[in-house]
């Protein structure tokens, strides 16, 4: 389904002189995990797009959006956050915690040029919907996500909740995370640095592997969009 | 004249010891990429470039601005981007490291207070030598921030 002469145009198109390596090799890797966790899907229905649509951004679809379900997380703002919270728009999540230096800062600032650019009007109920839902929720409250998610875009929405329900919303979009060294309250957590994009009817669409900058999330969107 | 002026012959040799033993290291692009004012802790990127014949070993760095400040590298293990804290970090002789976003990075913990662009944050990295570097890492906006080091 993906030929390895689409990834290896992909990689070219990368500009692979200017790209640190380890910057690189993190994002071939995860093609070939994306790729690998699509193959598994089982499902024998023809590929609807091209299995890299979008070039130069590290942008997989699956073959069949699958709807996310079952899930009771909060919203910065103390509101309920549930499958319901994706209708109508589209979506893009990142998963992270705000005692994370690089990582997820340079994701949130990413989206955030992306929603500059896109010119995103906080007053159109369609407009895309960036969520960061921090899997870190005994050091991050929802007043210190909001404060934290709000810096980089006021539209932006912080949102987390018990870890069984978090874990019920990861598992669903194929993102991991743990903790480690954790006896206190200095502990680093590991977790998947994707942007998983979710339609306006509440499926799962699409995962972007970093490396990413703005343009690869806009470009992404703007695909997504044109799809049935 | 209480002090011994038979001692005054050691004074050039300790200007000398003290320059012998400052280590040859130059730093480029030293910023830290401004953060929400709540955010606890900050990353300082940079390159350590060392001209010199022999290599040096960063064994650790402090900030009067945070509570610690530590030398971490971020990497991709099983689909995750993972975070591990170096003991040290080695400048090979003639060689350069890069602390660049996505890869080594000086975590700054727990800030005294909320920093901003324009601000200066004085870091000291101390020498397997025994001698220390004094740097001086200016907080940059985000949007004139490059994520990816020019090379």
């Amino acid at each position: 389904m993906v030929s390895v002469a689409a990834i290896g145009d992909n990689v070219r198109m990368m500009d692979v002189r200017r790209l640190p390596f380890f910057l690189l090799l993190p994002g071939l890797l995860l093609i070939g995990f994306g790729i690998g966790y699509l193959a598994s899907d089982g499902d024998d229905a023809p590929p609807r797009a091209p299995a890299m649509p979008v070039p130069g951004a590290n942008l997989v679809l699956l073959e069949t959006p699958r709807p996310v379900s079952g899930f009771r997380l909060k919203r910065h703002d103390g509101q309920p956050f549930t499958p319901a919270g994706f209708q109508g728009h589209w979506n893009v999540l990142f998963f992270g915690y705000t005692h994370c230096p690089d990582v997820c800062p340079l994701a949130l600032q990413t989206l955030r040029l992306a929603w500059q650019q896109l010119a995103v009007d906080t007053a159109d109920p369609h407009r895309p919907r960036a969520w960061f839902v921090s899997v870190d929720p005994d050091r991050d409250s929802l007043a210190l996500l909001e404060q934290y998610v709000t810096y980089f875009h006021a539209d932006f929405t912080g949102v987390t909740g018990p870890a069984d329900e978090i874990d019920k919303l990861t598992r669903q979009l194929g993102i991991v995370y743990g903790f480690e060294d954790r006896d206190g309250d200095d502990y680093t957590v590991n977790h998947s640095a994707q942007m998983v994009f979710i339609d306006p009817q509440g499926r799962m669409a699409a995962v972007l592997s970093p490396p990413y900058d703005a343009d690869a999330v806009i470009r992404s969107l703007r695909y997504l969009q044109t799809l049935p | 004249m209480k002090i011994s002026l038979s001692r005054l012959w050691l004074l050039p040799f300790l200007f000398l010891t003290s320059t012998a033993l400052a280590a040859p290291l130059t730093v480029k692009h030293a910023r830290v990429p401004e953060g929400p004012p709540v955010a606890p802790v900050l990353a300082g990127y940079l390159v350590i470039e060392n001209p010199g014949a022999r290599s040096v070993r960063v064994t650790g760095a402090s900030s009067p601005l945070f509570a610690a400040v530590e030398i971490h590298e971020m990497h991709m293990k099983d689909g995750m981007m993972e975070m591990k804290r170096l003991p040290s970090l080695t400048i090979p002789a003639g060689g350069r490291v890069e602390l660049a976003p996505g890869g080594l990075h000086l975590m700054l913990i727990k800030p005294s207070r909320p920093l901003r662009a324009g601000d200066l944050i004085p870091v000291t990295l101390k020498l397997d030598d025994g001698s220390r570097l004094e740097l001086s890492l200016p907080v940059v906006a985000r949007d004139d921030a490059p994520s990816h080091q020019p090379h």
